[in-house]
């Protein structure tokens, strides 16, 4: 379940509700008010992602954000403003930081809203995983031939972990180039639509996954 | 001899790789996965080992030879297995011309290289030699 979130925010009025709210609405939440206990959490656990306020008592979000994803690599990060600021996302930018989103405060007053709100972020914290470990995976296995080691690599086998949420992801890769995806497929599936006469041919089995997902993913998953 | 340094000579692609390259195939990964799911010669034992591979390129006529015999011979064709353990294959490659080798690194490009020049992609050594006459195939 893709729900350990770390919230970072200074502002105890924003924090509290934020928690509860999130809580809510089924995420696993985690808060601090400094940039030190939010290092100190990246040390001790893992989170699937973290949302970091801009300025968070006389620290930097970004510098924040940029020491959490080298404690934990590809870890999504979100950042709260209470403003819109192209200075703070050229400092990110130049920080080699990618947020997967830019949020504003306050958060939704309605009901329907927060609930948009929470898929939105949860899908876009979801996808940016899934990407980030998806280069790491290609650049690190780059050289390899052995479907063993590319299929071992820790990325790869994060994305696996990621269940059956990662499939829609796997297939749009599928859609775009003809990829390794093959052993994750059948790792969180259980399932192999592949013919034997097609096997080892990236292009036929990439085409076959295509064709399972049109008939097994429910309509917007594939 | 020198050794040639590597060249490359081919974008990158996902469809084949070294194993395949080294048969001549350029549309299909050749892998012995334990899933069945990767081209593997069928009369091969499925598994990785260095000896799977010598008995997967014997069914193209290929058979090993010291790895002391690193003579040229325009007549035969040759191949050879890297390891890092002495165990596990991890690469092969097809020599082209008199100190001159060809491969597929991985998912990455084509390249011309000399057989001692692929220190930096972590393929551990040559292992074996396989020949077979340069009129088989």
């Amino acid at each position: 379940m893709f729900n350990r979130v770390l919230l970072i925010d200074d502002e105890k009025n924003f924090r509290d509700p934020a928690v509860r709210l999130f809580g809510s609405k089924g995420f696993r939440m985690e808060a601090v008010g400094t940039g030190k206990e939010a290092r100190q959490r990246g040390k001790s656990r893992r989170f699937d992602f973290a949302v970091v306020d801009l300025r968070i008592a006389e620290e930097d979000g970004i510098d924040v954000a940029a020491e959490l994803q080298k404690l934990q690599q590809d870890l999504p990060v979100a950042f709260l403003t209470a403003w819109d600021s192209d200075d703070a996302r050229k400092r990110a930018a130049a920080k080699g930081i990618e947020p997967f989103a830019w949020y504003s405060k306050p958060l939704p007053a309605s009901k329907q809203q927060l609930d948009f709100f929470c898929t939105d972020m949860r899908t876009s914290a979801l996808t940016d995983r899934f990407r980030r470990l998806a280069l790491r995976w290609r650049f690190e296995t780059r050289h390899s031939s052995s479907i063993h080691e590319i299929a071992m690599h820790p990325a790869y086998q994060s994305i696996i972990g990621m269940g059956t949420e990662a499939v829609p992801l796997i297939i749009a890769q599928l859609r775009r180039r003809p990829e390794h995806w093959f052993w994750a497929l059948k790792a969180i599936t259980d399932d192999d639509p592949v013919p034997p006469a097609a096997r080892g041919n990236l292009q036929a089995m990439a085409a076959t996954w295509i064709e399972w997902a049109e008939e097994h993913l429910p309509q917007g998953k594939k | 001899m020198t050794s040639h340094p590597v060249t490359l000579k081919s974008p990158a692609t996902d469809a084949y790789n070294c194993v395949a390259y080294a048969a001549c195939i350029e549309d299909v990964w050749w892998w012995p996965d334990p899933w069945n799911q990767y081209y593997w010669p069928e009369n091969a034992p499925r598994e990785d080992t260095v000896s799977a591979f010598i008995k997967a390129f014997a069914t193209l006529g290929y058979e090993p030879v010291d790895v002391g015999m690193r003579r040229f011979d325009p007549n035969v064709s040759r191949l050879a297995v890297f390891s890092r353990d002495g165990k596990r294959a991890t690469h092969v490659c097809r020599e082209v011309d008199d100190g001159l080798w060809v491969s597929k690194l991985g998912r990455a490009e084509d390249v011309e290289h000399g057989l001692d020049s692929l220190g930096e992609y972590d393929y551990g050594t040559v292992h074996t030699l396989l020949v077979r006459p340069q009129e088989a195939s």
